[in-house]
């Protein structure tokens, strides 16, 4: 684990969770917030590999499970999963291709989505999946997706940039 | 040592480790709830400091948007405004008449714990749960301010919801459209109790369920709805919203049906938290 990095993604976990629970809403005009949050653990596992997008994801989860007091886990072990399979999906990605990372982001946000509505929702009853579906979980979809198309970029290349340059420091050394 | 990793636990490994603990915790936090609560308030206290930095960022970003956002309106409210002060004083004319109504009325009903004359505090919503789901945010201002858990938050002159947790300075407030929200209501002119909850599927027409009423009472749409005395949380007597309609359940023996909220949940920018909390007679049992 290089220390550098793991500021780094700390970072960037925070700008997203800032600018998605904060900046977003405070705008007032988007009534479908993407979740960035789910971009930024799709970014980190298809960058660097199941580690990382499991670190970026219990990161994420944790901060949500605790800034949002839901039990400790319960957004924690869908982010880990997400960051793990994203992660094995790495031999996938090429920089230059942005449809794998689309759908990767796409089939997150819809696996977050089926997630929170069988287990917050269907376990209470809330039997309606059509309505669920067409109100918020494909809204959400699309919004995330739209999201991604500019966001993912930017999360990658600053993960490139510090991988690059601990690369170039270690040879210097070596 | 590929990718910066330096041990060489499989990430498959790796990965079930990290799910046996979340199951864990999970599972202790319906059967031991304390120990989770500890473990929760310690991620708390290390994200604290970030999550207050977070806050005053967030703050700032929000004034400015704000200001903005403001400025656009500005004119166009002008003139609205201008019109509707000319409405206002002819109203507050009648008001006046009414207000001497309305004391007397109070007198007769005893119902004088009006919740305008609670303790309130400001504060400013900062952040909000992620995604349509889920319907708690975060306001700046916490147990510093005086604020504790439990305690009432109103807006527009209307309900909001309830504070869930406090921080120095910040506090979550689960507001009374979310799903999982149920509040001990009354109403007005029958006094009688009933169930105020949160639904996703109604709140898509910017409505509450209203659940467990009386099949005897005489309720009707446009009735009022405040908290109710017996409530085990709130304070009783603050408006929570007009009924829009009732039907008698399929069981015959009470009612249900929806009721309009007074408050804008979609456009909530300041709060008001009412610092009284209500004594639930805890001490003499």
């Amino acid at each position: 684990m290089k220390l550098k990095r793991i500021i780094g993604m700390v970072l960037v976990i925070a700008a997203g969770f800032l600018l998605q629970n904060s900046i977003l809403p405070a705008i007032g005009q988007i009534h479908y917030i993407p979740n960035i949050l789910v971009i930024t653990v799709c970014a980190f596992g298809l960058t660097s590999g199941p580690y990382y997008g499991m670190l970026a994801g219990v990161l994420c989860g944790l901060l949500m499970d605790s800034v949002f007091g839901h039990r400790i886990g319960y957004y924690s072990l869908v982010f880990l999963y997400m960051g793990y399979w994203n992660g094995v999906c790495q031999k996938y990605f090429y920089f230059d291709n942005l449809a794998v990372p689309l759908l990767a982001c796409g089939l997150s946000d819809l696996g977050l989505g089926f997630y929170i509505f069988v287990v917050s929702f269907l376990l209470r009853n809330r039997t309606n999946l059509p309505f669920y579906m067409m109100n918020i979980i494909l809204p959400e979809l699309i919004s995330t997706i739209v999201a991604a198309l500019i966001l993912f970029r930017v999360i990658a290349l600053i993960n490139g940039k510090m991988a690059e340059l601990e690369k170039r420091r270690s040879t210097k050394f070596v | 040592m590929k990718d910066g990793f330096n041990f060489k636990i499989p990430a498959r490994v790796v990965l079930f480790l990290l799910t046996l603990l979340f199951a864990v915790l999970i599972a202790l936090s319906f059967f031991q709830s304390s120990v989770t609560d500890a473990l929760g308030n310690g991620v708390s206290a290390a994200i604290l400091p970030m999550q207050k930095g977070l806050n005053q960022l967030g703050a700032r970003i929000f004034s400015e948007a704000e200001d903005l956002a403001t400025l656009k309106h500005a004119q166009e409210e002008n003139e609205q405004l201008k019109e509707q002060i000319a409405a206002l004083q002819e109203e507050i004319s009648l008001t006046e008449q009414e207000r001497y109504e309305l004391e007397t009325y109070r007198e007769l009903y005893e119902l004088d714990q009006e919740y305008s004359q609670y303790e309130k505090v400001g504060a400013r919503v900062i952040g909000k749960d992620s995604g349509q789901w889920f319907h708690s945010f975060l306001i700046d201002k916490g147990s510093d301010d005086g604020l504790a858990e439990d305690m009432a938050v109103i807006a527009q002159g209307g309900l909001v919801g309830v504070i869930t947790a406090v921080g120095p300075h910040s506090a979550r407030v689960m507001s009374i459209i979310d799903d999982e929200s149920n509040v001990t209501a009354m109403s007005v002119a029958g006094r009688e109790n009933f169930i105020v909850s949160g639904d996703l599927e109604l709140y898509e027409d910017g409505l509450l369920r209203v659940m467990y009423i009386d099949r005897e009472s005489e309720i009707g749409p446009g009735d009022k709805v405040v908290t109710s005395n017996i409530s085990s949380v709130y304070l009783p007597g603050i408006l929570i919203g007009y009924i829009d309609e009732v039907s008698v359940d399929p069981n015959n023996m009470t009612q249900s049906g929806t009721l309009i909220p007074v408050v804008d949940f979609e456009h909530l920018e300041t709060v008001l938290v009412i610092t009284a909390l209500k004594n639930t007679g805890d001490d003499i049992r």
